[in-house]
């Protein structure tokens, strides 16, 4: 039946006992980001569906080594990094390694989930396409810190790297892109941005 | 100044962020959603291959506690009814409810709201005003009946004594035909409303959780499921004096309640608080009233109620909602009430109800 957990913490509590509702109620807050993070690494769907039912198996077998006290959004962008990694070096299509291949919008996003008209849609694919240049770790920590909501502490922790690279990173990744475009209009900005908000 | 200028551009513009939170953006449809999951969970039922009672460990702990128990049972307190009713029920997936008799004959009440009625010192039996007569032999204190309430039923049940109990979806009660000459006593799991026919001469407890509850004559209303991390006790009117009888607190003070208060057990803590009644009662009248609850508690009341499973996201659980549901009404109407006064939207499925923020 029905499974109420107060908080994040209960809910937790209960994955760490084996609960099995609490799993489900796991799968339901967080399978969406899962699924979008790994779609940065893999283009298949597939394989990203695989690394999260690996993931959901894992924390179901070794529920009772599982640290009391954790960050859940954290733990598993961290877990579920390593899936992805292990399922890369598996299928070794590039040369270019795992921290190489991270994709941070395709223009399948721009296409799909912005709405906006032609000509702003091209100025958005010329943004893009300038994102995309960016090495993987600055496209990485920027899509970590603005999409998951993470904390750089929590970033570089998951990407193995010190918090001051980190945040070198991600503002390394901000003044590159303003330096090749100039300022956006401003209608279009709030375009942008509405459209965004009604994207869900 | 340096400083300022540094952490404003460490910051992306309004555009970027745009593309960065349209990247992900991408989402498995409900279906997909639903299919990975059946994937997950079947993968994780065949990966049980050994049975725990098959290791060596459990074997070992078998016998410890066996030894403990043997050791122990010269000086255990429980009463014959509790050593009948901690037995574990078999076949309790029942849709309709279910009176066991003593003599293990089960008899199936149908409808919504079962009503079954103990006259003549316990021997007969009146289930829904006359539909059905059963006989219940005169054991005396042996003849054990058990009321199983499903999900998505309720029950009245009127007692040999004059008691009058409200069972709720997902309950079992346990409690002999006719009561004995000195004590009353009950075993509950779930939810029920008790008003106590008053007999000073005969004490009466319910057994719920760990905890024994005296009472003369009074009404009130034990939560006591066993999925719920925080059993409870609220008080309508008279007295109620309880304590543990295992646990953590076995051998502590009783604690008594005035009108309106509430006991609450939970991780082996109790505490006591003032409540408004109502909303810990109002069930048996087929409503819900809740004043400012988080939408989590009242979630798992219908799910129970309408015995359907609901599953809703951690952020959107926390919402709270005032005001009265009405249970009369069908689950969709009542989810439709809800989504109204929320941030949150509702679909089924693959049989299930997801509850959602709205777009």
């Amino acid at each position: 039946m029905m499974t109420a957990f107060p908080d994040e913490k209960a809910l937790w509590k209960s994955i760490t006992q084996g609960d099995h509702l609490a799993f489900r109620v796991l799968y339901e807050t967080y399978a969406d980001m899962l699924y979008a993070y790994g779609l940065r690494y893999f283009s298949d769907s597939a394989t990203v569906k695989d690394c999260i039912h690996d993931l959901f198996i894992d924390l179901h077998l070794y529920h009772r080594r599982l640290a009391e006290d954790v960050n859940i959004r954290f733990y598993l962008l961290r877990s579920f990094r390593r899936k992805l990694h292990h399922a890369f070096r598996q299928q070794a299509r590039h040369h270019t390694g795992f921290a190489n291949s991270f994709t941070l919008v395709s223009t399948d996003d721009i296409e799909k989930r912005l709405i906006a008209d032609e000509q702003q849609q091209e100025t958005l694919r010329a943004l893009a396409r300038e994102m995309e240049r960016l090495p993987a770790r600055q496209k990485e920590v920027l899509y970590l810190k603005y999409n998951c909501e993470l904390e750089y502490e929590d970033i570089a922790r998951l990407m193995k790297i010190s918090v001051p690279t980190c945040r070198t990173l991600a503002y390394r990744a901000v003044k590159l892109l303003r330096n090749k475009l100039g300022p956006v209009p401003a209608p279009l900005l709030i375009s942008m941005i509405g459209a965004s908000h009604l994207l869900r | 100044m340096k400083q300022r200028k540094k952490s404003a551009d460490n910051a992306p513009d309004e555009h970027m962020l745009a593309l960065i939170k349209a990247a992900g953006q991408a989402k498995m449809n409900s279906e997909e959603k639903e299919e990975l999951w059946q994937r997950i969970h079947q993968h994780r039922q065949y990966r049980r291959i050994r049975p725990w009672y098959q290791t060596w460990k459990a074997a070992a702990a078998i016998l410890l506690l066996a030894g403990a128990a043997w050791w122990a049972w010269p000086r255990s307190t429980h009463s014959a009814l509790l050593q009948y009713a901690v037995r574990p029920v078999t076949d309790t997936a029942a849709a309709e409810t279910q009176l066991i008799l003593s003599n293990r004959q089960r008899v199936t009440l149908k409808g919504k709201n079962a009503a079954v009625t103990y006259r003549n010192r316990g021997a007969v039996v009146h289930i829904n005003a006359g539909s059905y007569k059963g006989r219940e032999q005169q054991g005396g204190e042996a003849a054990y009946n058990t009321l199983l309430v499903p999900y998505g039923r309720r029950s009245t049940l009127t007692l040999q004594d004059g008691t009058t109990v409200w069972l709720n979806a997902g309950s079992r009660l346990v409690y002999p035909a006719g009561f004995a000459k000195d004590i009353r006593e009950v075993y509950l799991e779930g939810e029920a409303y008790f008003d106590i026919a008053a007999d000073a001469a005969r004490p009466f407890f319910v057994y719920a959780s760990d905890l024994k509850i005296k009472v003369l004559g009074t009404a009130f209303n034990v939560s006591a499921y066993k999925d719920d991390a925080q059993q409870s006790i609220v008080l309508a009117q008279g007295s109620v004096a309880l304590e543990a009888r295992q646990g953590p607190l076995r051998g502590k003070a009783a604690i008594s309640l005035k009108p309106g208060g509430m006991a609450a057990y939970t991780a082996g803590d109790l505490k006591t608080a003032t409540v408004n009644v109502a909303t810990y009662t109002s069930w048996k009248e087929g409503h819900i009233i809740s004043d400012n609850t988080a939408l989590v508690h009242i979630l798992k009341k219908l799910s129970r109620y309408y015995n359907e499973e609901i599953i809703v996201d951690q952020r959107s659980g926390q919402e709270t909602f005032s005001g009265t549901l009405d249970l009369q009404k069908t689950m969709d109407e009542v989810l439709v009430a809800i989504c109204a006064a929320t941030s949150l939207r509702y679909e089924r499925t693959g049989g299930k109800i997801f509850l959602k923020s709205k777009p």
